[in-house]
């Protein structure tokens, strides 16, 4: 958990709402749908709150990664083995199997790469120094904090879920 | 004359804008929501302004507004405009045709007189001038007023096919071997049983197969970080999904694959050839798609009576050996008077 505690919980938010503001006036897809139908948390366009408070269904950014690059250029594809490196050791398991995972082990998505980790408490803790995560209508949507391409903000994988705090560890969790 | 600048992002469509196009022949790439998405996806803001006399609109015109600071690599900010610049008056998605209109009872030197003093009020005293796209020789001492400055560009083409009443007589206006060469890949193609040719009007598309030929039609980028396309996957579905405009999809019958994409911008007299993207050879494109493609809009243009197909400027050596006459146009800078 080590690489998930260096950055205060307090700093994440405006770490995604400068993610999103960035991909608004950088990437042609996150332009497209938040221009013209809208998101909320933040709302970039007055009135415009969108059909799923902005997130993106995971596969519809599949299809569409060429459209998630930023104008200045980079690369299209997913990487799934992202934050792997980081990661302590534990048996990877997909977000919508997650719930009914025991013991240690940590949530990989292939399109997003490693999420969380179940820490000692026994909670999917967030790993917040590159992942944000909200509740949308489409369920947990996530968000890539530091990759730059394809970007990567508000997907959402299909899984219903809650983002909280650990009464332990103070950090971010999803609960599932 | 009382004006609206109007920036199609964050302005509705305005009550009288239906009857506006009609009244000024104006094509689809004017239609609101087309505005509205390709303003969203433009690096500098777009403003639309109407001049009116009266309650009348007489005037509309389609300008850039090209400034400091810019962003070469991100989209304009909605509700900032850059503090120093200059309009560039151009057609809001095809540089074939002006991008202003003005009724004929207005004299072009009111009407351009006007427009500058509503940019004025609007942008304030960073407008340092307007950049007129598309005049014609004898409109430029109207719109300069003695101060501006012309620069003769490149012509643009059209083939007046109001002339011919069926293709074969525009085939026979045409030199002997670009007429056996048309004839030639016409029956290719047409004997071409993988290939599918489909024409539609109003259509519902699919933009990720056109986007990406239009990627690989741009030679110059290579296939390793993907190049931009220059517009949004909303305006190629917002355009393609008006009435009067003309979606053309080559396709690989046995893969489904699209091989090449065009856009007609339909008008009672004069349509604009707009786009055209194929992908290249070794992609699995086809040669000389775009003469077939060519030869089909003439056809339909001189069965549909239109007197013109506006094809734009470039290419001018194929586009002559296809009977396209052009026409002289300017570039005219016109520095902002403060008497
Ligand atoms: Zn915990």
């Amino acid at each position: 958990m080590a690489h998930c505690l260096t950055v205060r919980p307090l700093l994440w938010t405006p770490t995604y709402r400068r993610v999103v503001r960035t991909a608004f006036a950088t990437v042609p897809h996150y332009r497209e749908l938040w221009a013209l139908h809208g998101r909320t948390d933040p709302t970039l366009v007055p009135g415009r709150t969108g059909a799923h408070a902005g997130a993106t269904p995971a596969e519809v950014a599949v299809e569409r990664l060429p459209d998630l690059v930023p104008l200045r250029g980079g690369p299209a594809e997913a990487n799934p083995y992202r934050g792997l490196e980081t990661a302590p050791l534990g048996h990877p398991v997909p977000l919508a199997a997650a719930r009914d995972h025991p013991g240690a082990g940590i949530i990989r998505d292939d399109l997003l790469g490693v999420l969380a980790v179940r820490a000692d408490c026994g909670r999917w803790h967030l790993c917040h120094r590159d992942v944000y995560a909200r509740a949308t209508p489409l369920g947990l949507a996530f968000t890539l904090l530091r990759q730059r391409s394809p970007m990567l903000v508000d997907i959402a994988p299909g899984t219903q879920g809650a983002v909280g705090a650990c009464p332990i560890h103070g950090k971010p969790v999803v609960e599932l | 004359m009382r004006a609206d600048v109007l920036d199609p992002r964050t302005d509705p469509e305005p009550a009288y804008w239906d009857d506006l196009r009609t009244q000024a022949g104006l094509r689809a790439d004017w239609a609101w929501p087309v505005l509205a998405v390709q303003a969203w996806g433009a690096r500098t803001p777009q403003l639309v302004t109407v001049l009116f006399d009266g309650a009348e609109p007489v005037a509309a015109v389609n300008a850039g507004w090209l400034g400091l600071p810019a962003g070469r690599f991100s989209f304009a900010r909605a509700g900032s405009r850059p503090r120093l610049g200059a309009l560039h008056v151009r057609g809001p998605g095809s540089a074939a045709v002006p991008g202003w209109w003005s009724a004929e009872h207005v004299p072009l030197a009111e009407f351009a007189d006007a427009y500058t003093r509503a940019a004025r009020a609007a942008l304030g005293p960073g407008a340092l001038g307007v950049v007129w796209r598309q005049v014609r020789p004898d409109q430029v001492d109207q719109i300069k007023h003695r101060v501006g400055k012309a620069l003769t560009t490149e012509p643009l083409w059209t083939i007046h096919t109001g002339r011919w009443t069926d293709r074969e007589q525009w085939l026979m206006a045409l030199s002997r071997s670009r007429r056996s060469n048309l004839r030639g890949i016409v029956k290719r193609m047409t004997a071409d049983d993988n290939l599918e040719v489909r024409v539609q009007t109003g259509a519902v598309i699919d933009d990720r197969p056109v986007a990406e030929v239009m990627r690989w039609n741009d030679a110059k980028y290579g296939g390793a970080l993907i190049p931009r396309v220059r517009v949004l996957g909303g305006y190629l579905r917002e355009l393609s999904a008006q009435p009067d405009v003309r979606s053309y999809s080559y396709l690989d019958r046995s893969t489904g694959r699209l091989l090449a994409f065009g856009h007609v911008l339909d008008h009672p007299q004069r349509p604009v050839v707009r786009s055209w993207s194929q992908l290249p050879r070794d992609r699995g494109g086809i040669r000389d798609l775009y003469f077939h493609h060519l030869a089909s809009v003439v056809g339909w243009s001189i069965d549909e009576g239109r007197l013109g197909l506006e094809l734009g400027k470039g290419k001018s050596r194929e586009k002559e050996s296809l009977g396209a006459e052009p026409t002289e146009q300017v570039a005219l800078a016109v520095p902002t008077r403060w008497w």
